[in-house]
């Protein structure tokens, strides 16, 4: 199972704008991801075409589940 | 007379993700697309760090990609 944490911000205009990160950590908290949120928000180094990051939107986790199938190639 | 002018920056994390048959380190890199052209140094490293830290991964280094225009 490969996991991916998705950071959902609004920006200037009130588009979203996501942020993802690999295989976060099991232990990983609301907390510390609002917190990470609100540092990445407070550092403003990041401006697209739909502008600055003005607020938190949300967060979620995205499980991918891959199986290898045995196929018989010749 | 010539004049710089920003374009666009990414940021570059690589990561380990773990290690091979000997021992050495395998790594994954992640880009963050959009950076701005007024952000310092300081604050980049600490988004950098701050990214990092929601990872499992371990951060080895921190990078960043910047276009400029000359003319």
């Amino acid at each position: 199972m490969t996991q991916v944490l998705e950071l959902q911000f609004e920006t200037a205009i009130g588009k979203t704008t996501v942020l993802t990160i690999d295989a976060p950590k099991p232990t990983i908290t609301t907390a510390e991801i609002q917190q990470v949120m609100q540092t990445i928000m407070a550092k403003n180094v990041f401006e697209g075409q739909a502008g600055t990051l003005v607020a938190i939107k949300g967060a979620r986790i995205i499980d991918r589940q891959v199986t290898e199938l045995e196929l018989a190639i010749a | 007379m010539t004049s710089v002018n920003f374009v666009n920056a990414t940021l570059r994390l690589k990561y380990v993700t773990g290690y091979n048959e000997q021992n050495e380190p395998k790594f994954t890199t992640k880009t963050y697309r959009n950076v701005n052209g007024s952000h310092s140094t300081v604050d980049l490293v600490a988004v950098a760090n701050a990214i990092a830290s929601l990872s499992s991964h371990t951060l080895d280094s921190i990078s960043k990609v910047e276009t400029t225009d000359l003319s």
